[in-house]
């Protein structure tokens, strides 16, 4: 086998909060090879967005990372931010959750889209307009009109996310890593997401990491999962045995939780959420929690377990 | 049984310009029975919220008739009004941007009763107490405010403010949608547990199918303003009429693949 495009070991975020470091993220161990898609399933406050971030190397000020994130053999973690840009920066895009926030409201789309093209490649000013042209039409925004002269405010919900999709493949990225991108979506247009996303990917080879808390999602795109719980995978392995024979306790808790067409259950079981916010008074203190260890299973699946009496 | 509310050919038109209006509910009718559910499915835009808020009595409606207990709402005076606002609470998706940050878990489940001037302070206090309880939040939660509370919980809050005026019908629009699964799981459970304890009606708004069969007795399909299909909800599910109703199914992210 190939070396991963993406090996995290051991990875950490520490936060600082008002009332001390809170380890908000705990030693994360992931693999997403070249043309794959890896889920990372869990709550808020599970840490998978940090974990997220922590790889794209866009965690605030007050997170630190730790561990290692290996990105096509070369250290991601530590590198300075400029020698990271060049690196990294054309070769992994990131999708966030919120279109609206986090495109720029005057700037017209076709502007936003450039703006990677400009800073990774040398381009004339036609070349620019062409890939722009190209990028709308692989996301499907090209049928009606010219979006690209469009501010956001003048699309609609799923046209922003696709608009997103499209600055994120602009510079042909090898990895992209989107974040919850069609929790803010109606079922049809979640849909026409997860389908852009997974004919992307088989037409352009990308490695795909999906953050998500809806197991629908994962179930039909990705074919590996990773659950998050607490800050710590609790459960890993090939998304077909997780969803069906969970192996981890929360898993089977959270798969229980969800209402399914044709449910005759009249209540939903529920599960005991931690999820501790950053401003929570009750951070559970590293000392505190029990101790656990993760084994291996048949095909590659890990499962955390606590030790007996290990508290 | 007889119906709480009947909702016959409503019809609300917004007007953009002096010359264009965008018709966003087009004729819809449907029943409500007391301590039933009707959930009402759509995509954005499909015209179910503006349903929901003709309904609450927050807009008017361009034509058509609401009836509540045999009485047309749209034509009531002040009183009659004060009344029907009592008796029909909404819940909105959004329980961040709906719960003042600047008051206690108190004061905002007090404040719909000193509104409607129901019991002396100290009544309102101890109601304000019950209802925390009922909604399942402990009594240290009263003093506390919004900022101290998850997603799930600020729902909670929202709920027991609803409840406040003993409502015989709570409109909830997308009550669910901003939570994680497993805090859904809690809501949902509730809003059926309270159902239960005070005989409510539910109009449930979601665009979230498997969420609306849980909870509902009868589902109707929004589609464009209009309602495209109605039933109990075994029948939509097991047998949609609609090519629409069938999209919407077919949209539904499977766990474990589709068969």
């Amino acid at each position: 086998m190939s070396a991963p495009l993406l090996q995290v070991r051991n990875l950490s975020v520490t936060a600082e909060t008002p009332r001390g470091a809170y380890d908000a993220v705990r030693s994360v161990d992931l693999d997403l090879a070249r043309g794959e898609a890896l889920a990372i399933v869990g709550e808020s406050g599970s840490g998978k967005s940090l974990t997220a971030l922590a790889i794209a190397g866009l965690l605030g000020e007050k997170l630190t990372p730790t561990g290692s994130v290996l990105f096509d053999g070369t250290e991601l973690l530590g590198m300075s931010e400029s020698r990271r840009r060049s690196y990294a920066g054309r070769r992994i895009g990131f999708i966030f959750q919120e279109p609206m926030s986090s495109l720029h409201p005057i700037l017209t789309v076709g502007q936003q889209i450039e703006e990677g093209l400009r800073a990774h490649f040398d381009l004339s000013k036609k070349e620019r307009a062409d890939r722009v042209r190209e990028l709308l039409a692989t996301v499907g925004l090209s049928k009606t009109r010219d979006v690209a002269r469009d501010r956001i405010g003048q699309l609609s919900g799923g046209m922003r996310q696709r608009v997103m999709i499209a600055m994120a493949i602009s510079c042909e990225p090898e990895l992209i890593i989107a974040d919850e991108p069609t929790t803010a979506l109606d079922v049809t247009l979640q849909r026409q997401v997860i389908d852009l996303l997974a004919s992307l990917r088989e037409r352009l080879g990308l490695a795909l990491m999906l953050i998500t808390h809806d197991l629908g999602v994962v179930s039909e795109t990705c074919s590996q999962a990773v659950v998050m719980y607490g800050g710590e995978i609790v459960e890993a392995g090939p998304t077909d045995l997780l969803l069906t024979e969970p192996e981890h306790e929360y898993t089977r808790a959270l798969l229980a939780s969800i209402p399914v067409l044709g449910d005759e259950r009249p209540r939903l079981p529920t599960v005991a959420t931690i999820a501790p916010s950053l401003r929570d008074e009750r951070l559970v203190a590293a000392a505190s929690r029990p101790k656990t260890e993760t084994i291996t299973l048949e095909r590659g699946r890990r499962v955390r377990r606590t030790l007996p009496g290990g508290r | 049984m007889s119906a709480l509310l009947e909702v016959e050919k409503l019809v609300k038109t917004f007007r953009v310009s002096r010359t264009r209006s965008v018709p966003a509910v087009k004729g819809v009718s449907f029943q409500i029975d007391a301590g039933r559910t009707y959930g009402l499915v759509g995509e954005s835009g499909s015209g179910k919220s503006t349903v929901a808020r003709l309904v609450a009595r927050l807009t008017e409606p361009t034509s058509g008739t609401i009836r509540f207990g045999g009485r047309d709402v749209t034509r009531l005076d002040r009183a009659a009004l004060r009344q029907y606002r009592r008796d029909v609470q909404i819940i909105f998706q959004d329980p961040f941007g709906a719960l003042n940050p600047r008051m206690t878990v108190e004061e905002l489940v007090m404040e719909p009763l000193q509104v409607n001037r129901i019991g002396a302070a100290r009544d309102q206090r101890a109601r304000a107490r019950q209802l925390v309880s009922d909604v399942g939040l402990p009594s240290s939660a009263l003093s506390r405010k919004p900022v101290d509370f998850s997603g799930g919980q600020r729902q909670r809050i929202m709920i027991a403010r609803a409840l406040a005026l003993q409502p015989k019908l709570i409109v909830a629009d997308e009550p669910v949608s901003a939570l994680d699964v497993s805090v859904q799981a809690q809501v949902l459970n509730l809003l059926k547990d309270l159902q239960e304890q005070f005989d409510l009606s539910y109009l449930f708004i979601s665009h979230d199918l498997s969420v609306v069969e849980f909870i509902s007795d009868r589902i109707g399909v929004m589609y464009l303003g209009e309602l495209v299909e109605e039933g109990g909800k075994r029948e939509i599910y097991r047998n949609p009429q609609q090519p629409y109703t069938q999209t919407l199914i077919d949209a539904i992210p499977l766990i474990g693949g589709r068969a």
